[in-house]
């Protein structure tokens, strides 16, 4: 279970702090939306929750252990290990092909590519993009690419899930399979934290933390 | 199906997102490539050539003497000794030492009194490389005759024999040729003297192992020789060329040094820019990978690694066509040693190059380049 304590975050010294001392738990094995308006820190939420950045104030835990202030190397093999992510625009290597983008989640977790990339394949035919496996990015539809993000994300079975706007740039039917696949995670016991103001969003989950 | 974790990412996983990082920036990484080959080439047909040179030029000094001593005993009254030779001979620091006695003027044998004269001298110690023979190796009161005293004596063989007015003739058993610092033998004779000698001698002729012995060499030698009466003594030395050897060699060394150092640097700044050119364009290729758990130092080792193998390349490229370019303009490839430092050094510079744009990648903060506006 991850949860903040009193968290106080800013991008600047001495700039507009926002959270005001936030204190939630977000509970294991269910999806969590964090909803506000634009500019009110939901994508911020995530890359705190994610160890991307360190709170002004306050603390992040992770089975609560205080993890706001560990050395950048610690919180890299956290991330690496415990932390799947989902970015709004996906986020893929343009360079690579979509099997080799999915295999990437899993290499900083110290996994061997040939059983990284079976378990590719599972995930890619699981979430439809299979027969897309050998293509670049740049050749495959939005949805698609929002798809073998998620893909990417779950490969090394995380146990913390941050997307950050999944469904953002994606039509209704793209937007209900990625949906169905972040609450799949959470059905496997991951801690699901979608950031989104789409009220469709909103409905499907478990909880809603709005800021 | 679950993935079996080892912790962290292991080292040919990484090796292998080096080289797909420098596939996927093929201009920077052939750039960058070029670079180091240029580095390499231009050092090579540059500074190479000037050690080439260097190496030549002390070549000829040092074929010109620089090594040697001579010990004069002009009138005879220093009490020079042949037994002191071989003493001399064993020191340290010493390549060899002849002992020559007075010399006597002869004439053909077969021509009698009318002959030219020539000059002969009893030779004490062993016959060094820079005197060639022919024949076979005299024994005591035989001599070898000298290339230009042939001619001298009116000899087409290297054969009969000369007298000196006394009534043994000597026999000339063969003939040699000298070269520096030995060469003003070639217009004498040289006769062998008897093992264990003790015969008075009136110079010493001393090549050191190196110019830089010459001048502690000298005072070690007289020691040695032990003269009765040292102001009797002329030395004379090659100090003069040593210290131009040395002026030499530290004037072009010096100059190669600053040139090779020179290239080397504007080297290193250009494929400094390059990659950070190459580490800026692809920022949100690092941010993604720190997302995704690279740690600070994976980033680093990543764009060392990159480059650790664009160098390779690079300087394997470059060391090559600078090593056909020298040969092609002198005929003679760059010494071995000097060619793999200069690949060596360029592939250091390469991954120096390389780390303060791997530490800017892997100190940028991700969220700065994953946020969506």
């Amino acid at each position: 279970m991850i949860g903040t304590n009193g968290l106080h975050f800013s991008y600047t010294k001495g700039g507009t702090e926002i959270f005001g001392g936030l204190t939630y738990d977000f509970p294991e094995g269910e999806v969590t939306v964090v909803t506000g308006p634009s500019g009110s820190g939901k994508s911020t939420l995530l890359y705190l929750l994610g160890l991307l950045i360190t709170p002004t104030s306050g603390t992040i835990s992770y089975d609560k252990r205080s993890v706001s202030g560990i050395p950048d190397r610690e919180r890299s093999h956290i991330r690496a290990q415990v932390v799947g992510f989902v970015f709004q625009d996906a986020a893929l290597d343009p360079t690579r092909t979509v099997l080799d983008n999915v295999v990437e989640g899993a290499l900083y977790a110290g996994s061997r590519r040939r059983e990284a990339e079976v378990r590719a394949r599972e995930l890619l035919e699981s979430l439809g993009v299979r027969l897309r496996e050998t293509h670049r990015p740049g050749e495959v539809s939005g949805g698609q690419a929002q798809r073998i993000g998620i893909c990417r994300a779950l490969i090394k079975n995380p146990s913390v899930v941050l997307a950050d706007e999944p469904t953002g740039n994606l039509d209704r039917e793209s937007a209900e399979v990625v949906l169905a696949a972040l609450s799949d995670a959470a059905s496997t016991g991951a801690t699901v934290v979608i950031s989104s103001h789409d009220p469709a969003v909103v409905q499907r989950g478990d909880h809603v933390l709005a800021i | 199906m679950s993935l079996r974790s080892r912790g962290r990412i292991g080292g040919w996983t990484l090796l292998g997102e080096t080289t797909r990082m420098a596939a996927a920036q093929p201009a920077a990484s052939m750039i960058a490539g070029l670079i180091i080959a240029a580095v390499c080439g231009v050092i090579l047909t540059t500074t190479g050539r000037t050690v080439q040179a260097e190496q030549d030029v002390l070549s000829q000094i040092d074929d010109a003497g620089t090594r040697s001593i001579t010990i004069t005993d002009a009138h005879g009254t220093a009490g020079l000794t042949a037994s002191a030779i071989p003493r001399v001979s064993r020191l340290s620091q010493v390549d060899w030492a002849l002992g020559l006695g007075v010399a006597d003027d002869v004439q053909n044998a077969a021509v009698g009194e009318g002959g030219t004269r020539t000059p002969s001298r009893v030779v004490h110690g062993q016959l060094p490389l820079e005197v060639s023979t022919t024949g076979r190796p005299p024994a005591a009161g035989e001599a070898l005759v000298g290339s230009e005293a042939m001619q001298t004596l009116g000899l087409d063989m290297p054969a009969g024999g000369v007298h000196d007015g006394s009534e043994n003739p000597i026999a000339i058993v063969g003939s040699f040729d000298a070269s520096e610092p030995l060469e003003f033998l070639n217009s004498g004779l040289l006769v062998a003297a008897a093992p264990d000698s003790d015969a008075a001698i009136r110079s010493v002729q001393v090549l050191a192992t190196s110019p830089e012995n010459v001048e502690n060499l000298t005072g070690a030698v007289i020691a040695v020789l032990d003269p009765a009466d040292t102001t009797a003594l002329s030395v004379t030395t090659s100090q003069a060329l040593a210290d131009v050897r040395a002026a030499v060699a530290g004037e072009l060394g010096q100059y190669s040094r600053t040139l090779a150092l020179t290239v080397l640097a504007i080297g290193l700044v250009l494929v400094t820019l390059t990659i950070y050119g190459a580490v800026t364009l692809r920022r949100q290729d690092f941010g993604r990978r720190r997302a995704l758990g690279a740690s600070r130092s994976n980033i680093v080792m990543i764009v060392a690694l990159q480059h650790l193998i664009i160098g390779i390349l690079g300087a394997a490229i470059g060391t090559l066509a600078g090593a056909v370019m020298v040969w092609r303009w002198t005929g003679a490839m760059p010494r071995l040693a000097f060619t793999l430092a200069v690949a060596i050094l360029a592939i250091l510079a390469s991954v120096a190059a390389a780390l303060l744009p791997a530490f800017v990648a892997a100190w940028r903060q991700p969220v700065r380049v994953l946020r969506v506006p």
